[in-house]
Parts: structure tokens; sequence; C-alpha cells
């Protein structure tokens, strides 16, 4: 394609004047074959306008539009128009490594300039890179602002979650996300990164300058302006990445740990299908009467007395409902019958065992409670020394339990 | 007196009540709980010294017996039932715990439960094979404490203890993740 020149002015003027089929472009990044931009271009245009296939030159020489190089050329909207508009609208493409890549090589090639410009003690040509270097990193910076921006836009997105994305579509994009917004950020501001190091060359290169032409009151003005704009862009990257990472890590994890529960909802599925559900473990739920032997039976004897206004045991359930489970011999019933049974000055634990082989300590334990609770019906007495009893295996020390007569109530 | 009982303490005959009964005790359970947070030491103290473990996880309490390992069918329903509900929210693209713990609840004819063949089937593997034995299951939930279930408004809405659910389905995954990682080595 022949090189027109054209002035800045009428280029803007031409950007306008087609600025709803540039938008377009703009809105579809992957470009349009040369059949589809024709008819956008015959969809967009005026009734007076010119020929389709003059505006579709025009906006070639312009530069407003760019071929690509596929197999089947697409045109898609040239880069300076792009970064405009995603000013404009404040949105962001991904910067990959590959733009990263581009940044190195922008500040190597100034350097290398500036180099020779020292090297030619050149002070207009030195100025003159002095100058493209400060576009560069003001380029870079603002890559680094639109990061950020297009970070928080698309976590808004996926949290408002509009496109009704599945989970593992979202962590997915999230996970994308991170790759290409955070990633380059992250390789920006690493000093041991091939950026960072770009940068410390840099550094070196602006210092060796600044010296050379220290007398150069309008070059040490520039060599100062560049030193700030480059702690000013690491600073700035550091910044972007922060605020990105805040905005962006929550959402990240928050998927990912859902993500986790839908695995494991699966997991528990599979489980059932396969028939294999009481290889799961379980909680413990439900009523708890069941003292394990550590307890101090002395530790029931305030409590009871604190509970004394309980006639009953407190209320529980069975999570069993159709489970036909067997009766406790020592069920509240049966209890109070066998303690108005027993004989006056009985020890109760003895005598349950008596009554009952191989009863459990939890058994027992309960037993006594309970008979504690009732005593309005069989008045219960405590030993004030330790007792010792051997139940289910188990040496047990506490107190004493027996069954008082009427004329020792009181006691 | 209560004032000069050394053991007294704020709203214990409820609270032991409740808990004993299996019970579990969140913001939602109004004056119950914070009896327990406000006196949270004293009745762990009380609770220890008669074999109980009162833990307090995140805002809501329960007891747990020492030793207890025994297995029940009643925690694998309501793993399962649970594992539906986040399973089916997932689906619908919302947030799995924003939107299973959300105040406005659900219905319950709108239950996902019976949506389903493949959820009928699970249904069906846990014994609950209609409407009414849903009922009951989700009767006990409520008394439980892990759903608040008003039967006569259709309305349910799932309390901060069925965490202890989510948290066992996301140990069995780590644990199931683990088994397949050694398994891995072992093959290696």
């Amino acid at each position: 394609m022949p090189y027109h020149y054209y002035r800045p002015k009428d280029k803007i003027a031409r950007f306008s004047e087609y600025f709803d089929l540039l938008e377009t472009l703009f809105r579809f990044p992957q470009g349009y074959t040369e059949d589809v931009l024709r008819y956008q271009i015959d969809q967009t245009k005026g009734s007076s306008a010119p020929e389709t296939s003059y505006i579709f030159d025009s906006l070639l020489n312009y530069g407003l539009i760019v071929e690509s190089t596929d197999f089947q050329p697409r045109y898609v909207l040239g880069v300076p128009y792009r970064a405009l508009l995603e000013q404009l609208y404040q949105e962001s493409q991904p910067v990959n490594s590959a733009v990263i890549q581009g940044y190195i090589t922008a500040l190597a090639n100034c350097a290398g300039n500036l180099q020779k410009a020292y090297e030619a003690q050149s002070t207009p040509l030195t100025l003159k890179h002095l100058q493209h270097l400060s576009r560069e990193m003001e380029s870079i910076s603002q890559t680094s602002r639109n990061n950020r921006l297009g970070v928080i836009n698309e976590v808004r997105k996926l949290r408002l979650n509009d496109e009704k994305l599945s989970y593992r579509e979202r962590l997915a994009e999230a996970n994308r996300l991170w790759d290409e917004y955070l990633e380059p950020l992250r390789e920006i501001i690493a000093p041991t990164g091939t950026f960072g190091q770009a940068m410390q060359h840099l550094k070196q290169v602006l210092d060796n300058g600044e010296a050379l032409f220290n007398a150069n009151v309008e070059l040490r003005h520039q060599f100062t302006h560049n030193r700030v704009l480059r702690v000013q862009l690491q600073e700035q990257a550091r910044i972007d990445l922060s605020e990105a990472s805040l905005e962006l890590d929550p959402l990240r994890e928050k998927l990912l740990e859902e993500s986790r529960l839908l695995e494991a909802s699966s997991l528990v599925f599979d489980y059932l299908e396969q028939g294999k559900l009481t290889e799961l473990p379980t909680l413990s739920l439900g009523r708890k009467l069941t003292h394990e032997r550590q307890i101090d039976l002395y530790g029931l004897i305030p409590w009871l007395a604190e509970l004394w206004s309980i006639q009953n045991e407190p209320d529980s359930f069975s999570f069993e409902e159709q489970e036909e489970v067997e009766p406790d011999p020592l069920e509240t019933e049966a209890l109070l019958q066998l303690l108005a049974d027993m004989p006056a000055d009985t020890d109760l634990i003895e005598y349950f065992q008596k009554c009952y082989n191989n009863l459990s300590a939890n058994a027992v334990l309960r037993a006594i409670s309970i008979a504690t609770l009732h005593q309005t019906d069989v008045p219960i007495g405590v030993s004030a020394d330790e007792s010792q009893y051997w139940i289910d295996g188990q040496l047990w020390k506490g107190s004493g339990f027996y069954k008082i007569t009427d004329n020792n109530k009181g006691q | 007196m209560e004032s000069n009982n050394p053991f007294h303490i704020p709203g214990k005959q409820e609270v032991f009540e409740a808990l004993v009964s299996g019970k579990h005790l969140s913001l939602h359970s109004g004056e119950l709980y914070h009896y327990l947070l406000e006196h949270k030491e004293a009745y762990q103290a009380e609770l220890a010294s008669l074999g109980y473990v009162l833990v307090h996880e995140q805002d809501y309490f329960y007891l747990l017996s020492r030793d207890d390992n025994r297995t029940n069918d009643y925690s694998h329903k309501v793993l399962v039932f649970i594992a539906i509900m986040l399973e089916f929210i997932a689906q619908t693209g919302n947030d799995m715990i924003d939107t299973l713990y959300r105040s406005r609840g659900f219905e319950r004819d709108q239950l996902p439960h019976f949506s389903t063949e493949r959820y009928k089937n699970y249904m069906q593997h846990l014994g609950i094979e209609d409407e009414k034995a849903l009922h009951t299951l989700l009767r006990n939930l409520h008394r439980s404490g892990f759903i608040d279930y008003r039967e006569s408004e259709n309305f349910l809405r799932f309390l901060p203890p069925c965490q202890r659910f989510i948290q066992l389905a996301l140990d069995v995954l780590e644990q199931h993740k683990k088994q397949q990682a050694e398994q891995g080595e072992t093959g290696a």
C-alpha cells in the first residue's frame, strides 16, 4: 500500500466522520473480514456519503483501520485509535507478555539511542531521545492504569454475573483475569524480571548522561524528569497491582472455595450412587445424655441442684424415627419403679448392677442423674466419703448415692 | 437465691434443655444464644464437668460428647440434602453460600429435591420418597437448629450451623484428594 501522509487534524476529522463504524470495530476486537466490513460501511454511512469502496480505501489510507496478517485478512481498528477509545471509555484490553516484551524492546532502544547520542556528544539528539523515552514511560504507566481499570470492570461483571456463567466458568474467567491483567503488572514491578532489568539498565544510562551533560540546564531538567518518571512508573505499577489484586483476590478465593464445594457435593453424590454413603464420616448429632467416665460425680450436685425445677428429663428427639430402638433397662419409668422397690440404705450403683448385668457406665450415670432429679418420689442421699465402683470394666471414684428412708430425710 | 448461688448461670435450664436435646444455638435462637455468648466460659466449665464439650464455631454453639464416634444415618441424610441445595444454587449461577443463607429463605414447595429424576433417586436412596418424609426431615432439621422451618408459611431458611455439614463435605473432598495423591505416588 502506498504511503500517505495526513495531518493529525485531518486524521481526527476523518475519525470523527466515521466514528460509528469505528466504534463498532472497537467493540469487535477480532476485526471484520473485508466483506463484513464493507457491509458495515453500507449500514452506517449516510445517504449522501461517497461510495463504499472509497470509504474503505480512505479508512485504510488514514490508518484508521489496519489489515491483519491472518490467512484470511481481517480489518481491525488502528492501535492509536483503539488506545484513544480505551482511554475515553476507560476500558482496557489485557496486556500480555508480548506487549511487555514490546515495552522492554522499546526501552532498550531508547537506552541504546541515548548511548549513541552520548558518544556523539550531541545535545539535540540526547534531548530528542530523552523526550521519546518520557513518552514511552508515560505510555507504559497508562497501560498499567488501564490494566487496573480493566480488572475492576471485569470483576464487576463477574460479580453481577449477568451472563449466568457457571461456577467453573466464573473461576476460569477469574483465573484468566489474573493471568492476563495481574501477571503483566507483576512482571513490571519484579526487580529480577526482564522488565526490571531493562529499567535498571535505563537507570544506569540516565545516570551516565546526567553526569555527562551536567552543564546543560535543559538536558539536566530532562534527565531529572526521566529519572522521576522511571521511579513513578514502578510505583504506579506497584499500586495498580495492589489495587487490582484487592479487587480480584477476594472474588477469586470465593469462587475457588465455592467451586471446591461443588466438587465436594459431586463427590457425596458419587458415594451415594455407588452405595457407599455409609463410608462417609458423620457428624455427632442429637441427644447426648452420655456422660463419660472422666466425669466427676461431685460435679453433678450443683448442676442438678440448679436444675431442680426440671421434673422430667429434657425433651429429646430421635433422628431415626423409623428405627426400633432397644429400650434402656434404666429408662425413667423403669428406673423409678426400681427405686421404689429397692430397700432403703442401699447403694444405688451397686443395686443397679445387681439388677442388670453389663450396664454401661453411661447408663449408670444417667440413671443416677434421673434418680437425683426425681427425689420427690424417692429420696436419695449422697455419702460424704469417696466410693469406688467397678463399672463396665473401669474403676470409678466419686460420691456414693443411696436410697434413704423417710426417717433419714434431711440428712 | 440465684445471686448467692455460685453455680448460677443465667438461662441455665433453658440452655441445658436445648443443647442436650441436640439443638444448635445460633443468633437466630435469640436469648439462649446470648446467654451462651455472654457466659461462655462458665457454661463450658460446667458442661465439661458433666462430660460434654460445648463447641463455639463462628456464630453458633452445640454440644459434643467426647469419644462419640457413632455413625448415624441422619447425618448422611442432611449431608445429601444440603449437597443437593448447593448444586442446585450453583446451577442458577448465584453465589452458593450467600444464596443458601439468604434471609428471605426458600419456599418449601420450590425445593429442588424432587425436581429432577436424579435428585429423586438420591432422596429415595435415603428413604425419603415423598413430601411427607421430606417434611419429617425438615422438622428434625428445625428442631436441631439447622433451619428455620415454618410449615404453615411454606417457608424455610438455612441457619449458620449448616456450616458443619458444608465443612464435612469439604473434609470428605480433602480426604478423597489425599487418598488419590497417595495412590498416585504408590502407582508411580
